[in-house]
């Protein structure tokens, strides 16, 4: 792999020296930089846009007033990810009802990944067929196995940096990516044996 | 070299050049991937998993724009506790500076370019708050075809009797939505990143980028959606709230030459094939020779049936000779604007007309410092 993740991680880090320094426009940049992704990370959980809007706005102004007692995370991504993890779990249970009468979600409160493929925009017939298959297998798995896809292959967090917003080891991040492959590939057997049953009796 | 013959679905989900074919469709990538692949067709069906599996992961592409998620930063920045702080707002230098070398460039490109993109300087002018969102309403009462325009550059026929709303601000929307009642032919400008909707009594449409033709009254029971380039997908208002528990549910994929007809009292969908739709919008033929811009605005005005606005003593003494056929609106727009030094921009659905400064026609080259 580049090294292009090192050398984005080295940019935060600056970034966040020269907000510790008093310097706003840093803050603006890392918010630039991270907040497409937080709010992407957060609409796996939360169905109220306008609260997770809030949730990040807040997130980055406590950074800026807490600069000079805090210490300068290792990773800012992953720092920014957990904390809005966390945040949003707090709030969620500070108002447990509104956030109820509001959110789709409401029996699950908890952290709940979910992948919502826009396969009937894809030009190719038979691809748009598979992404759906592969969306509805991906929901099937458990949630935590759901979360580790999602951080690693469309936010592109390594293992160190899940480990760290998910609160487990990295070894239990890799065993979780481990299982979900056995469990995707499983599925995808079941679906085509079972098509192919399907097929046969259709035939005879 | 990397042995792509030894990758497992897991490899290829984290491998550059395999995300940079299937997420952003790069062009060398795809060349890659296709050799490829001819050359490995026994790695076909691996490939083709490790795609699918990548896009039902990759799902819809952020909604944000820039211009909006400057806006929230702004915003959170202008809530810091701070003693002094310098103002943040857009310096307006940059954006004279940028309308400066848009109206340079075009100068110099003149006549034979006419795909210019003026967006960046349209972008740059018409940037406004959004919490300004008010609603534009268009009725056509009249007994003939009207044109409407929207901020994304989106073109809209609609026929007599019918009405389109749409928020003000729509081009800077995450979502592009509009209102239907009646009968409209959609021509969209192409925008993965901001899906375009209309929503009618019955049913919901919704594209990229793609032109179509709805029909749905809201006083009548039926509706038709029928497609003349790209893809739509359609589905009922009622399935609304199944799709946001999943989306994808309960709707209609429909190509070009299709169409498809929902009868309310049935909640049924019929589909079927359509001709003609490419001959019932073709464009309007101009022909102007030393027309002077003002009456060639009248004429375009008389034709779409929309209101353009400009200050008359600007643009006099320009003179056109032009024949505009297989051209849309925009298009015209832009070529008429190239030669008026100037820029347009949609504003609720009317055409704003920009030009740089007032000097005498004959002075117009010197037009190399302009200030507002």
């Amino acid at each position: 792999m580049s090294n292009l993740p090192e050398t984005n991680r080295l940019r935060d880090s600056q970034l966040w020296k020269e907000l510790v320094l008093g310097n706003e426009q840093a803050l603006g940049s890392l918010m630039r930089i991270h907040y497409r992704s937080l709010l992407n990370y957060g609409q796996k959980f939360i169905r109220d846009e306008e609260f997770l809007k809030d949730c990040i706005q807040e997130l980055f102004i406590e950074i800026w007033n807490r600069k000079l007692t805090l210490s300068c995370p290792d990773n800012v991504k992953a720092y920014l990810f957990s904390s809005l993890r966390r945040k949003i779990y707090r709030e969620v249970h500070k108002f447990p009802l509104s956030y109820q009468s509001e959110s789709v979600d409401a029996e699950d409160s908890d952290v709940y990944v979910e992948f919502s493929p826009e396969w009937w925009l894809i030009e190719e017939e038979s691809l748009a067929e598979r992404t759906q298959k592969m969306g509805y297998l991906l929901n099937l798995l458990p949630k935590r196995q759901r979360e580790v896809i999602y951080l690693k292959y469309y936010q592109e967090l390594s293992r160190e940096e899940i480990a760290e917003v998910m609160t487990i080891s990295p070894q239990t991040v890799s065993n979780l990516i481990q299982m979900a492959f056995t469990n995707l590939r499983d599925r995808m057997k079941t679906v085509t044996i079972s098509l192919f049953v399907f097929l046969t009796l259709f035939l005879s | 070299m990397t042995d792509y013959r030894k990758y497992t679905i897991e490899d290829f989900l984290t491998d550059a050049l395999f995300r940079a074919w299937v997420l952003t469709g790069d062009t060398q990538a795809e060349t890659f991937w296709q050799h490829w692949l001819v050359a490995n067709p026994d790695r076909s069906e691996r490939v083709q998993e490790a795609r699918a599996l990548l896009l039902a992961m990759a799902e819809k592409k952020q909604t944000l724009s820039d211009p909006e998620l400057d806006q929230i930063v702004e915003a959170t920045l202008g809530k810091l506790n701070r003693e002094t702080a310098p103002p943040t707002a857009r310096p307006l230098y940059l954006v004279l500076a940028r309308m400066a070398a848009a109206v340079l460039l075009v100068a110099g490109l003149g006549w034979l370019v006419y795909r210019f993109p003026t967006a960046d300087s349209l972008n740059a002018i018409s940037t406004r708050s959004s919490s300004s969102e008010t609603r534009v309403e268009r009725r056509n009462d009249t007994d003939r075809p009207m044109t409407v325009l929207l901020g994304d550059k989106s073109t809209v026929i609609l026929q007599p009797g019918s009405r389109l709303s749409f928020g003000s601000t729509l081009e800077k929307a995450s979502n592009r939505v509009v209102y239907l009642d009646g009968d409209a032919f959609f021509d969209v400008v192409k925008d993965p990143a901001r899906p375009f909707f209309v929503y009618s009594n019955q049913l919901i449409t919704r594209v990229l980028g793609t032109s179509f033709r709805v029909v749905a009254y809201a006083r009548e029971q039926q509706a038709s959606v029928s497609v003349l380039t790209g893809k739509v997908a359609v589905f009922a208002k009622e399935d609304l709230e199944k799709m946001a528990i999943r989306p994808g549910a309960g709707q209609l994929v429909l190509l070009p030459n299709e169409q498809v007809t929902f009868s309310q009292n049935k909640a049924r969908f019929t589909k079927s094939r359509v001709q003609g739709l490419a001959k019932l919008y073709h464009p309007p033929r101009f022909s102007f020779d030393e027309t002077p811009v003002t009456d060639v605005f009248t004429a375009l005005e008389k034709e779409y049936g929309i209101d353009i606005e400009y200050e008359p003593e600007k643009i006099h003494g320009y003179l056109l000779t032009a024949t505009f056929s297989e051209m849309s609106l925009h298009d015209e727009l832009d070529l008429i604007c190239r030669i008026i030094k100037g820029t347009y921009h949609i504003e609720e659905g009317r055409v704003i007309i920009e030009t740089d400064q007032q000097l005498p026609a004959e002075d117009a080259n010197h037009s190399r410092n302009p200030t507002l």
